[in-house]
């Protein structure tokens, strides 16, 4: 090889001339500036000795969490330290859950299902010793079990979830609750559908007993002609319960003066029966009722109301403020509907291809300026998630409350609308909302269910 | 000296000596996994343990490289190109034929010449020693923008005035006296001339300014205005484009500096993370920054303005000053433990990414660490319109 001399000469004069890095001398100064220190390299070892952490099994499912928000002063949200807060933890009382909370109770059951009533929180649960019902908030009428910690002195609230000592043989579990005003429905497994709370109207399928104390006395009362009868789904109205087979056939008892029990009448019913009118002979697959106003959907997709039409809600079959009879509504240009949320005022239907329409007096969800329409009207699908990014995204099922409406899209978002008492939409403040807006939940959300001031829905957990 | 003794402390040296392959993987973990490298290692530094490879796949840390080489004495050359795995038997075979065709010669010619050519050296930390590598040229990296500035000011100023460069201006001299003959006369004009002045053209002529300030960690599309086009990245920069970045990630481990280079602080499993969970979270992660949207959009929140432009196809970006937004989060490549995502975002920065990377992980209960960053779509410019896109059409990797 050539002789050191020589390749050093011939090196930095190629470096000078063509390739032209590091100082030219036009510039005056070295523009890669200041000589870098290399710091030292970490060795690549100096990580084996720690420990690998398992934060989550190979074979582990995700569980289900519970997320409460809305008005806390009635104990429904089920955490003790909103009302009686202990000042050693630094908690504070608390008024309204504006967010989504996850509650302390579906930590440590499997909740299979779970129903808001007025001020009062219901949860049906898998496989525990004590009871497979719980309830929490307002319990002036025993809609949450009979709670006596002194004879003759039952509370008036419960603050933390307990359960509803339904008789029952330890083997038999609830399966699905609904809740109304001030009583609770409980479909059982094996043993039937039970009521208990105010029967003031019939509501819980026993004759009424007049002056009778509900909040003293707990009666637990199985509806003994649905014993023979799959139940389906059950719902219940302001002061009315409903009750679907999996036949398809409503049955119906409880108040009906404005003809929501679809009876034929507008007395109160203590005895629950099927609906008449349009209905009979078709197969229901959904019913929806939050006050007095009641719609159902058939296998075919076709709409049926009965009850309160006060705010048009029925004006495609009558003219009248309410019906006693099940008519089938006349619905032009919404396609096959596949889900019916009836509200107080307003009414919400969810087509197959996931398209959303409401109709009726309020928030409806198209802007502050519409609070009022008699056909249904569509809500635009942008709102419910669907854009250029996500435009797989359509709603797959519609609930409402009184004056709140929600709606579940397919990537388990939760979007909610309507009048917001005591940020009961969960969107962080307490202002009427006019469009759908997402809640923030992390989670895939399975059910919601709307009261008249909180709500409560069932997530799934990513992993 | 004996014969054996010198034999015993040569054989010492040559166990002493790291191995070819673990220069390679140390380099390209000390240079934390680069798109490309080319390097020479002296074969007197290292044992040679792959010999006769030609064309081979290399893996680093999850990262798939291939790899060039070839041996020039007294150099051995490798080219590593980072790449999805390929079945490379059928190139290896037929560069090995190549060069035994050729007997040789073009590679030791090629040994020569870049025996002249090495301009800069790299020591490479092996757990076995410190070895020696050579570039023909110095290879960038973790270029801050400032840095990346006087890089291209320099080079600017040095190739306009290699150009046929402005002549000096003529100086016009009005000579004799008033009350005789004037004479006009056109002489050389020393005070415009460049051996007075310097070069015709000087970095501090030059202004540059960029639209969005990428970190020494993220590399890929960078918007720059030169002089009169420092207006234009201004106009950029203030109107909110959405960027768009490849971000690699790998689960497992956790650094202080949430990036590859930082020091390992926490490992855990990640074998129940699988693309469907890795999807629905991309997804919550996603609607949650839409929802945020309806905040900086400068409306009412419970306005019929607010509901129309919410109600109305197409992204609604921020009318005000807004925190990180994202857009779009897609995955790109998934092969545990590494995964790639395009992440469409607003007002972001690289400590924001890395986040992301972070905050993804413990959403999947596990962790994970931001593995590398490049910016592939600023606005309507991407990678084809930037002045590396002729050169490496590959690395758009979509």
């Amino acid at each position: 090889m050539l002789s050191q001399t020589w390749r050093h000469f011939i090196t930095t004069s190629l470096n000078k001339g063509l390739l032209c890095n590091g100082a030219v001398s036009s510039l005056g100064y070295h523009i890669r500036g200041k000589k870098r220190k290399v710091p030292k390299p970490l060795d690549p070892h100096h990580a084996d000795e720690l420990p690998e952490v398992e934060y989550v099994g190979t074979r582990s499912q995700p569980d289900k969490l519970v997320y409460t928000w809305g008005v806390a002063n009635h104990g429904a949200l089920g955490r003790p330290s909103f009302i009686r807060p202990d000042k050693e933890k630094r908690q504070y009382r608390l008024q309204f859950m504006q967010h989504p909370h996850r509650l302390a109770f579906g930590e440590y059951h499997k909740v299979t299902d779970l129903t808001c009533g007025y001020g009062f929180t219901v949860f049906a649960v898998n496989k525990t010793p004590e009871a497979s019902c719980f309830g929490t908030g307002l319990n002036t009428d025993s809609q949450v079990g009979g709670h006596q910690p002194r004879r003759d002195h039952p509370l008036g609230m419960l603050i933390s979830p307990a359960p509803i000592e339904v008789p029952v043989s330890k083997t038999t579990n609830v399966i699905k609750v609904a809740a109304g005003r001030a009583h609770t429905v409980m479909v059982t497994d094996k043993e039937g559908v039970w009521t208990v709370g105010n029967n003031a109207y019939g509501q819980c399928g026993r004759s009424i007993i007049t002056d009778e104390d509900y909040g003293k006395q707990t009666i637990y009362n199985r509806i003994r002609i649905l014993d023979q009868l799959d139940i389906a789904q059950v719902e219940c109205g302001q002061d009315t319960s409903f009750f679907l087979t999996k036949d398809g056939v409503v049955y119906s008892c409880g108040w009906g003066a404005d003809g929501q029990t679809g009876r034929g009448h507008y007395d109160n019913e203590p005895h629950v029966g099927p609906v008449i009118g349009d209905i009979e002979g078709e197969k229901v697959v959904k019913v929806s009722c939050r006050a007095d106003c009641v719609l159902a959907v058939n296998d075919k997709g076709e709409v049926f109301g009965w009850g309160n039409s006060e705010y048009q809600q029925l004006n495609s079959v009558t003219n009248e403020m309410q019906i006693h009879t099940s008519r089938k509504l006349k619905l032009p240009g919404v396609g096959k509907v596949v889900d019916v949320a009836a509200s107080g005022t307003m009414c919400l239907l969810l087509n197959e291809d996931g398209q959303v329409f409401s109709w009726g007096f309020g928030p409806i969800g198209k802007g502050p300026e519409v609070t009022y329409s008699k056909t249904p009207t569509h809500i635009p699908s942008t709102l419910f998630g669907k854009n250029e990014l996500t435009p797989d995204a359509k709603v797959v099922s519609v609930t409402c409350g009184i004056n709140i409406l929600a709606a579940i899209n397919s990537h388990g978002c939760l979007f909610t609308w309507g009048k917001n008492p005591g940020g009961c939409l969960g969107l962080g403040h307490i202002k009427d909302q006019y469009f759908p807006v997402r809640v923030a939940i992390a989670g895939e959300v399975l059910k919601v269910s709307c009261g008249v001031d909180h709500m409560a829905a069932l997530v799934r957990e990513i992993i | 000296m004996h014969v054996s003794q010198t034999l015993k402390i040569f054989r010492r040296i040559k166990e002493a000596k790291p191995t070819a392959s673990l220069v390679l993987t140390t380099h390209l973990r000390q240079r934390q996994l680069p798109h490309w490298t080319s390097y020479f290692v002296k074969y007197s530094d290292v044992t040679s343990d792959q010999r006769g490879l030609s064309h081979f796949n290399w893996k680093v840390d999850g990262a798939n490289y291939h790899i060039l080489r070839t041996g020039c004495w007294p150099y051995m050359k490798y080219h590593c190109t980072k790449r999805p795995y390929e079945d490379l038997s059928v190139d290896d075979k037929f560069f090995r034929v190549l060069k035994i065709a050729n007997l040789g010669i073009p590679c030791l010619a090629y040994g020569c010449g870049a025996s002249f050519l090495i301009s800069c050296q790299e020591d490479i930390y092996t757990p076995e020693g410190t070895v020696t590598i050579y570039f023909l040229y110095e290879e960038d990296r973790d270029m801050t923008m400032n840095h990346l500035r006087k890089v291209l000011i320099g080079n600017l100023s040095r190739d306009l005035n290699l150009l046929k460069t402005r002549p000096a201006t003529p100086m016009v001299a009005i000579e004799g006296s008033v009350t005789e003959n004037l004479v006009v006369k056109v002489k050389e004009n020393y005070a415009d001339h460049p051996l007075v002045l310097g070069p015709r053209y000087q970095p501090k002529d030059i202004k540059l300014a960029w639209a969005h300030q990428l970190d020494k960690n993220i590399s890929g599309v960078c918007i720059l205005g030169v002089n009169s086009g420092t207006k234009g990245t201004h106009k950029v920069r203030e109107s909110q484009l959405i960027r768009s970045y490849m971000v690699s990630g790998q689960f497992g481990r956790t650094t202080d500096t949430l990036f590859n280079d930082g020091k390992v602080i926490g490992k855990s499993t990640y074998k129940h993370v699988t693309r469907g969970r890795l999807m629905r979270t991309l997804m919550t992660i996603q609607a949650g920054h839409q929802r945020s949207a309806l905040h900086f959009l400068g409306l009412d929140p419970q306005s019929q303005e607010a509901y129309e432009a919410l109600s109305a196809d197409g992204l609604v970006r921020p009318g005000e000053k807004s925190p990180p937004l994202i857009y779009a989060l897609k995955i790109v490549d998934f092969n545990l433990p590494d995964f790639t995502l395009e992440v469409s975002c607003i007002n972001e920065n690289a400590v924001y990414l890395q986040h992301l990377v972070h905050d993804l992980a413990l959403r999947l209960k596990t962790t994970a660490v931001c593995t590398q960053m490049r910016c592939i779509r600023y606005g309507p410019w991407t990678l084809q319109h930037s002045l590396c896109g002729i050169l490496e059409p590959e690395a758009l990797g979509v």
